[in-house]
Protein backbone atom coordinates (compact mmCIF):
# COMPACT_ATOMS: atom_id res chain seq x y z
CA UNK A 1 0.00 0.00 0.00
CA UNK A 2 1.32 3.51 -0.76
CA UNK A 3 2.40 5.27 2.24
CA UNK A 4 0.89 9.19 2.62
CA UNK A 5 2.39 12.01 1.88
CA UNK A 6 2.45 12.47 6.37
CA UNK A 7 3.80 9.43 6.34
CA UNK A 8 6.34 10.31 4.22
CA UNK A 9 7.20 13.75 5.86
CA UNK A 10 7.10 11.98 9.27
CA UNK A 11 10.12 9.43 8.33
CA UNK A 12 12.23 12.65 6.37
CA UNK A 13 11.69 14.45 9.52
CA UNK A 14 13.46 11.47 11.14
CA UNK A 15 16.29 11.64 8.34
CA UNK A 16 14.93 8.24 6.20
CA UNK A 17 16.38 9.51 2.50
CA UNK A 18 14.38 6.16 1.13
CA UNK A 19 11.11 8.14 2.30
CA UNK A 20 11.85 11.06 0.91
CA UNK A 21 13.50 9.57 -2.77
CA UNK A 22 9.21 8.62 -2.89
CA UNK A 23 8.27 11.89 -2.44
CA UNK A 24 10.30 13.19 -5.05
CA UNK A 25 9.08 10.19 -7.32
CA UNK A 26 5.86 11.23 -6.96
CA UNK A 27 5.83 14.76 -7.63
CA UNK A 28 8.87 15.49 -9.70
CA UNK A 29 7.07 14.69 -12.85
CA UNK A 30 4.76 17.77 -11.40
CA UNK A 31 6.93 19.93 -10.00
CA UNK A 32 8.87 19.79 -13.58
CA UNK A 33 5.90 20.48 -15.59
CA UNK A 34 5.13 24.04 -13.45
CA UNK A 35 8.53 24.64 -13.80
CA UNK A 36 8.78 24.08 -17.90
CA UNK A 37 5.25 26.41 -17.50
CA UNK A 38 6.97 29.18 -16.34
CA UNK A 39 10.77 28.80 -18.00
CA UNK A 40 9.97 26.88 -21.25
CA UNK A 41 13.45 25.22 -20.85
CA UNK A 42 14.03 21.58 -19.77
CA UNK A 43 17.32 21.75 -18.49
CA UNK A 44 16.21 25.09 -16.30
CA UNK A 45 13.41 23.05 -15.25
CA UNK A 46 14.90 20.38 -14.04
CA UNK A 47 17.39 21.95 -12.22
CA UNK A 48 14.92 24.07 -10.31
CA UNK A 49 12.63 21.00 -9.79
CA UNK A 50 15.69 19.17 -8.22
CA UNK A 51 16.66 22.50 -6.34
CA UNK A 52 13.06 23.04 -4.74
CA UNK A 53 13.30 19.22 -3.24
CA UNK A 54 16.72 19.59 -1.97
CA UNK A 55 15.07 22.77 -0.25
CA UNK A 56 12.40 20.94 1.01
CA UNK A 57 14.07 18.07 2.42
CA UNK A 58 17.09 20.67 3.81
CA UNK A 59 13.67 22.55 5.43
CA UNK A 60 11.71 19.60 6.27
CA UNK A 61 11.70 19.90 10.31
CA UNK A 62 10.08 23.34 9.67
CA UNK A 63 7.05 21.97 7.60
CA UNK A 64 4.06 22.21 10.06
CA UNK A 65 1.61 19.57 9.43
CA UNK A 66 -0.99 21.86 9.21
CA UNK A 67 -0.55 22.66 5.57
CA UNK A 68 -0.33 20.26 2.60
CA UNK A 69 2.93 18.90 1.63
CA UNK A 70 2.75 19.23 -1.84
CA UNK A 71 1.31 22.91 -2.05
CA UNK A 72 4.42 23.98 0.36
CA UNK A 73 7.03 21.92 -2.65
CA UNK A 74 4.63 23.72 -5.64
CA UNK A 75 5.30 27.17 -3.56
CA UNK A 76 9.28 26.87 -3.59
CA UNK A 77 9.38 25.40 -7.47
CA UNK A 78 7.52 28.55 -8.20
CA UNK A 79 9.22 30.97 -6.45
CA UNK A 80 12.95 29.15 -7.96
CA UNK A 81 11.51 29.36 -11.10
CA UNK A 82 10.46 32.85 -10.61
CA UNK A 83 14.15 33.81 -9.94
CA UNK A 84 15.66 31.95 -12.68
CA UNK A 85 13.72 33.82 -14.84
CA UNK A 86 14.56 37.15 -13.55
CA UNK A 87 18.32 36.32 -13.52
CA UNK A 88 17.73 34.40 -17.33
CA UNK A 89 16.46 38.09 -17.60
CA UNK A 90 19.19 40.12 -16.82
CA UNK A 91 21.82 37.70 -18.92
CA UNK A 92 22.59 38.58 -22.72
CA UNK A 93 21.73 36.42 -25.16
CA UNK A 94 24.54 34.34 -26.36
CA UNK A 95 23.34 31.80 -28.76
CA UNK A 96 20.71 32.78 -31.16
CA UNK A 97 18.86 29.86 -30.35
CA UNK A 98 15.90 31.53 -29.59
CA UNK A 99 12.70 31.14 -31.64
CA UNK A 100 14.43 28.52 -33.90
CA UNK A 101 13.51 25.53 -32.71
CA UNK A 102 16.31 24.48 -31.98
CA UNK A 103 16.46 25.33 -27.99
CA UNK A 104 15.86 22.55 -25.35
CA UNK A 105 12.25 24.68 -24.80
CA UNK A 106 10.50 24.40 -27.85
CA UNK A 107 10.47 21.68 -29.81
CA UNK A 108 7.69 19.04 -29.96
CA UNK A 109 7.61 15.31 -29.01
CA UNK A 110 7.71 13.18 -32.37
CA UNK A 111 5.81 9.93 -29.91
CA UNK A 112 3.23 12.77 -29.27
CA UNK A 113 2.81 14.22 -32.60
CA UNK A 114 0.16 12.99 -35.50
CA UNK A 115 1.99 10.80 -37.77
CA UNK A 116 1.15 13.02 -41.51
CA UNK A 117 4.39 15.37 -41.90
CA UNK A 118 1.85 18.05 -42.62
CA UNK A 119 0.31 17.49 -39.40
CA UNK A 120 3.43 17.25 -37.45
CA UNK A 121 4.25 20.19 -38.82
CA UNK A 122 1.24 22.25 -37.84
CA UNK A 123 1.37 20.82 -34.52
CA UNK A 124 4.78 21.93 -34.10
CA UNK A 125 3.78 25.24 -35.59
CA UNK A 126 0.27 25.48 -32.90
CA UNK A 127 2.94 24.06 -30.14
CA UNK A 128 5.04 27.20 -30.39
CA UNK A 129 2.44 29.32 -30.31
CA UNK A 130 1.15 28.62 -27.30
CA UNK A 131 4.36 28.42 -25.47
CA UNK A 132 4.85 32.01 -26.70
CA UNK A 133 1.88 33.07 -25.70
CA UNK A 134 2.46 31.43 -22.49
CA UNK A 135 5.91 33.43 -22.26
CA UNK A 136 4.11 36.52 -23.10
CA UNK A 137 2.30 36.72 -19.85
CA UNK A 138 3.92 38.25 -16.26
CA UNK A 139 5.15 35.10 -13.50
CA UNK A 140 2.28 35.61 -11.99
CA UNK A 141 -0.58 34.86 -14.52
CA UNK A 142 1.82 32.38 -15.34
CA UNK A 143 1.66 30.74 -12.50
CA UNK A 144 -2.19 30.87 -11.89
CA UNK A 145 -3.04 29.44 -15.27
CA UNK A 146 -0.45 26.63 -15.11
CA UNK A 147 -1.48 25.59 -11.43
CA UNK A 148 -4.92 26.29 -12.75
CA UNK A 149 -4.87 24.32 -16.54
CA UNK A 150 -2.38 21.94 -16.19
CA UNK A 151 -2.01 20.78 -12.21
CA UNK A 152 -6.03 21.14 -11.97
CA UNK A 153 -6.06 22.67 -8.52
CA UNK A 154 -8.42 24.72 -6.84
CA UNK A 155 -8.36 28.18 -6.24
CA UNK A 156 -8.33 27.34 -2.50
CA UNK A 157 -4.77 25.69 -3.23
CA UNK A 158 -3.33 28.33 -5.59
CA UNK A 159 -3.99 30.83 -3.03
CA UNK A 160 -2.33 28.95 -0.74
CA UNK A 161 0.57 28.21 -2.78
CA UNK A 162 1.14 32.14 -4.02
CA UNK A 163 0.05 33.40 -0.82
CA UNK A 164 -2.75 35.34 -2.20
CA UNK A 165 -6.63 36.03 -1.71
CA UNK A 166 -8.95 33.60 -3.67
CA UNK A 167 -10.27 36.83 -5.08
CA UNK A 168 -6.15 37.44 -6.51
CA UNK A 169 -6.20 34.01 -7.64
CA UNK A 170 -9.91 34.33 -10.02
CA UNK A 171 -8.41 38.23 -11.03
CA UNK A 172 -5.06 36.54 -12.02
CA UNK A 173 -6.72 33.34 -14.10
CA UNK A 174 -9.22 35.63 -15.73
CA UNK A 175 -6.47 38.11 -16.94
CA UNK A 176 -4.57 35.18 -17.90
CA UNK A 177 -6.88 33.16 -20.23
CA UNK A 178 -8.30 36.86 -21.38
CA UNK A 179 -4.57 37.43 -22.37
CA UNK A 180 -4.26 33.74 -24.17
CA UNK A 181 -7.52 33.81 -25.84
CA UNK A 182 -6.27 37.10 -27.32
CA UNK A 183 -2.86 35.42 -28.78
CA UNK A 184 -3.96 32.60 -29.82
CA UNK A 185 -7.55 33.70 -31.30
CA UNK A 186 -6.95 32.19 -34.30
CA UNK A 187 -6.50 28.51 -33.10
CA UNK A 188 -9.69 28.38 -30.37
CA UNK B 1 -22.95 41.05 -31.35
CA UNK B 2 -24.64 38.60 -28.86
CA UNK B 3 -24.28 39.23 -25.43
CA UNK B 4 -25.20 37.55 -22.32
CA UNK B 5 -26.46 39.02 -18.55
CA UNK B 6 -24.46 36.08 -16.95
CA UNK B 7 -21.06 37.04 -16.03
CA UNK B 8 -18.27 35.58 -18.01
CA UNK B 9 -16.13 35.29 -14.74
CA UNK B 10 -19.01 32.89 -13.65
CA UNK B 11 -18.36 30.71 -16.57
CA UNK B 12 -15.38 30.88 -15.04
CA UNK B 13 -15.66 29.62 -12.14
CA UNK B 14 -18.79 27.33 -13.60
CA UNK B 15 -15.49 25.75 -15.91
CA UNK B 16 -13.16 25.36 -12.70
CA UNK B 17 -15.63 23.59 -10.34
CA UNK B 18 -16.16 26.46 -8.15
CA UNK B 19 -20.06 27.05 -7.32
CA UNK B 20 -21.68 25.24 -5.02
CA UNK B 21 -23.88 22.45 -6.05
CA UNK B 22 -27.54 24.81 -6.50
CA UNK B 23 -25.67 27.77 -8.18
CA UNK B 24 -24.09 24.78 -10.49
CA UNK B 25 -26.74 23.28 -11.31
CA UNK B 26 -28.45 26.81 -12.53
CA UNK B 27 -25.40 28.22 -14.37
CA UNK B 28 -25.00 24.86 -16.27
CA UNK B 29 -28.93 24.71 -17.18
CA UNK B 30 -28.01 28.50 -18.61
CA UNK B 31 -25.18 27.39 -20.22
CA UNK B 32 -26.87 24.67 -22.43
CA UNK B 33 -29.35 26.90 -23.59
CA UNK B 34 -27.12 30.30 -24.33
CA UNK B 35 -25.13 30.76 -27.25
CA UNK B 36 -22.78 33.34 -25.76
CA UNK B 37 -21.71 31.21 -22.52
CA UNK B 38 -21.67 28.16 -24.54
CA UNK B 39 -19.09 29.86 -27.10
CA UNK B 40 -17.43 31.43 -23.64
CA UNK B 41 -16.84 27.76 -22.19
CA UNK B 42 -15.55 26.32 -25.22
CA UNK B 43 -13.14 28.78 -25.35
CA UNK B 44 -11.83 27.92 -21.45
CA UNK B 45 -11.67 24.55 -22.45
CA UNK B 46 -9.97 25.19 -25.60
CA UNK B 47 -7.38 27.34 -23.58
CA UNK B 48 -7.41 24.77 -20.97
CA UNK B 49 -6.42 21.76 -23.46
CA UNK B 50 -3.67 23.81 -25.40
CA UNK B 51 -1.92 25.01 -22.01
CA UNK B 52 -1.67 21.29 -21.08
CA UNK B 53 -0.70 20.14 -24.32
CA UNK B 54 1.89 22.70 -24.47
CA UNK B 55 3.44 21.26 -21.17
CA UNK B 56 2.89 17.94 -21.48
CA UNK B 57 4.52 17.85 -25.20
CA UNK B 58 7.92 19.03 -23.44
CA UNK B 59 7.42 16.99 -20.61
CA UNK B 60 7.38 14.17 -22.33
CA UNK B 61 10.96 14.90 -23.48
CA UNK B 62 12.19 15.62 -20.43
CA UNK B 63 14.81 12.86 -19.04
CA UNK B 64 13.71 11.74 -15.37
CA UNK B 65 16.74 8.94 -15.13
CA UNK B 66 18.82 10.83 -13.21
CA UNK B 67 16.37 13.15 -11.36
CA UNK B 68 17.13 11.90 -7.58
CA UNK B 69 20.31 11.60 -7.71
CA UNK B 70 20.52 15.45 -9.12
CA UNK B 71 18.28 15.61 -5.77
CA UNK B 72 20.62 13.36 -3.70
CA UNK B 73 23.76 15.54 -4.81
CA UNK B 74 22.18 19.09 -4.02
CA UNK B 75 20.89 17.60 -0.42
CA UNK B 76 24.49 16.78 0.16
CA UNK B 77 25.96 19.97 -1.17
CA UNK B 78 23.25 22.18 1.68
CA UNK B 79 23.48 19.68 4.05
CA UNK B 80 23.80 21.60 7.20
CA UNK B 81 26.70 20.22 9.74
CA UNK B 82 25.85 17.36 11.55
CA UNK B 83 25.97 18.97 14.96
CA UNK B 84 22.85 20.76 13.85
CA UNK B 85 20.94 18.11 12.77
CA UNK B 86 21.13 16.33 15.82
CA UNK B 87 20.31 19.26 17.83
CA UNK B 88 17.32 19.84 15.37
CA UNK B 89 16.44 16.00 16.05
CA UNK B 90 16.48 16.00 19.63
CA UNK B 91 14.51 19.08 19.84
CA UNK B 92 11.76 17.73 17.64
CA UNK B 93 11.90 14.12 18.52
CA UNK B 94 13.74 13.26 21.66
CA UNK B 95 13.29 15.80 24.45
CA UNK B 96 11.11 14.53 26.66
CA UNK B 97 8.47 16.26 27.58
CA UNK B 98 9.28 17.57 30.89
CA UNK B 99 12.82 18.49 30.05
CA UNK B 100 12.85 22.41 29.26
CA UNK B 101 13.68 24.16 25.62
CA UNK B 102 16.67 24.54 24.49
CA UNK B 103 17.63 28.08 26.01
CA UNK B 104 16.62 27.41 29.39
CA UNK B 105 18.73 23.96 29.08
CA UNK B 106 21.69 25.70 27.75
CA UNK B 107 21.73 28.56 30.84
CA UNK B 108 21.34 26.13 33.27
CA UNK B 109 24.46 23.91 32.23
CA UNK B 110 26.04 27.18 31.44
CA UNK B 111 25.14 28.27 35.26
CA UNK B 112 25.99 25.24 36.34
CA UNK B 113 29.62 25.32 34.68
CA UNK B 114 30.19 28.28 35.97
CA UNK B 115 29.33 27.27 39.74
CA UNK B 116 32.16 24.10 39.36
CA UNK B 117 34.79 26.46 38.13
CA UNK B 118 34.35 28.60 41.01
CA UNK B 119 33.77 26.25 43.72
CA UNK B 120 37.08 24.35 42.66
CA UNK B 121 39.40 27.24 41.51
CA UNK B 122 38.00 30.39 43.69
CA UNK B 123 39.67 33.67 42.64
CA UNK B 124 42.64 34.84 45.39
CA UNK B 125 40.84 37.34 47.78
CA UNK B 126 43.99 39.40 47.43
CA UNK B 127 44.47 39.74 43.89
CA UNK B 128 43.93 42.23 42.34
CA UNK B 129 41.97 43.41 39.11
CA UNK B 130 43.45 43.03 36.07
CA UNK B 131 45.11 46.01 35.00
CA UNK B 132 47.82 46.56 32.23
CA UNK B 133 50.61 45.42 33.75
CA UNK B 134 53.92 47.88 32.64
CA UNK B 135 52.96 51.42 32.67
CA UNK B 136 53.40 52.97 29.51
CA UNK B 137 55.96 54.57 28.36
CA UNK B 138 55.13 58.44 27.60
CA UNK B 139 56.32 59.59 24.10
CA UNK B 140 54.96 63.44 24.59
CA UNK B 141 55.76 64.91 28.18
CA UNK B 142 54.31 68.20 27.61
CA UNK B 143 50.69 69.03 27.05
CA UNK B 144 50.95 70.92 23.95
CA UNK B 145 51.21 67.59 21.51
CA UNK B 146 49.03 67.63 18.66
CA UNK B 147 48.52 64.60 16.23
CA UNK B 148 49.05 65.89 12.85
CA UNK B 149 48.03 63.33 11.12
CA UNK B 150 46.79 59.38 11.83
CA UNK B 151 47.11 56.32 9.84
CA UNK B 152 44.17 53.83 9.67
CA UNK B 153 46.37 51.09 11.69
CA UNK B 154 47.30 53.75 14.19
CA UNK B 155 46.64 52.83 17.73
CA UNK B 156 45.33 55.05 20.24
CA UNK B 157 45.31 54.25 24.09
CA UNK B 158 44.03 56.44 27.03
CA UNK B 159 45.41 55.64 30.61
CA UNK B 160 43.95 57.95 33.45
CA UNK B 161 46.85 57.76 36.41
CA UNK B 162 44.58 58.23 39.84
CA UNK B 163 47.75 58.73 41.91
CA UNK B 164 49.17 61.57 39.86
CA UNK B 165 46.24 62.72 38.72
CA UNK B 166 47.13 62.39 35.27
CA UNK B 167 45.69 61.39 31.94
CA UNK B 168 48.16 59.47 29.05
CA UNK B 169 47.23 59.73 25.83
CA UNK B 170 49.44 56.90 23.61
CA UNK B 171 49.59 56.99 19.73
CA UNK B 172 50.92 54.05 17.87
CA UNK B 173 51.31 54.29 14.24
CA UNK B 174 52.87 50.96 14.16
CA UNK B 175 51.67 48.98 17.03
CA UNK B 176 51.38 45.63 16.91
CA UNK B 177 50.62 44.51 20.35
CA UNK B 178 47.79 43.71 22.54
CA UNK B 179 48.39 46.39 25.22
CA UNK B 180 50.62 49.44 26.40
Amino acid sequence: MESSDWELVRRCKEGDRQAFRELVERYQRKTVAIALGMLHDREDALEVSQEAFAKVFTNIQQFKEEASFYTWLYRIVVNLAIDRQRQKSRQPLLDDDQGNGESGGVDATPAAMNSDPYEQVKDKELGDRIRMAIAELTPAHKAVILLREVEGLSYEEISEILQCSRGTVMSRLHYARKRLQSLLRHDL
Amino acid sequence: MNTCPRSERVVALFHDDELDSPLRREVASHVAGCVVCTRTLAAFERVQELVAQAVSEQLEESDFSNFWEGVASRIDQQAPPSWRLWLQLWRERLRPAWMPGTPVWVATTAALLVTTVLVFHPPAKDSPLPLPDPAPTVLAANDQAQIESLSSTATVFLWNEQEGNATVIWVGDDYEGDRP
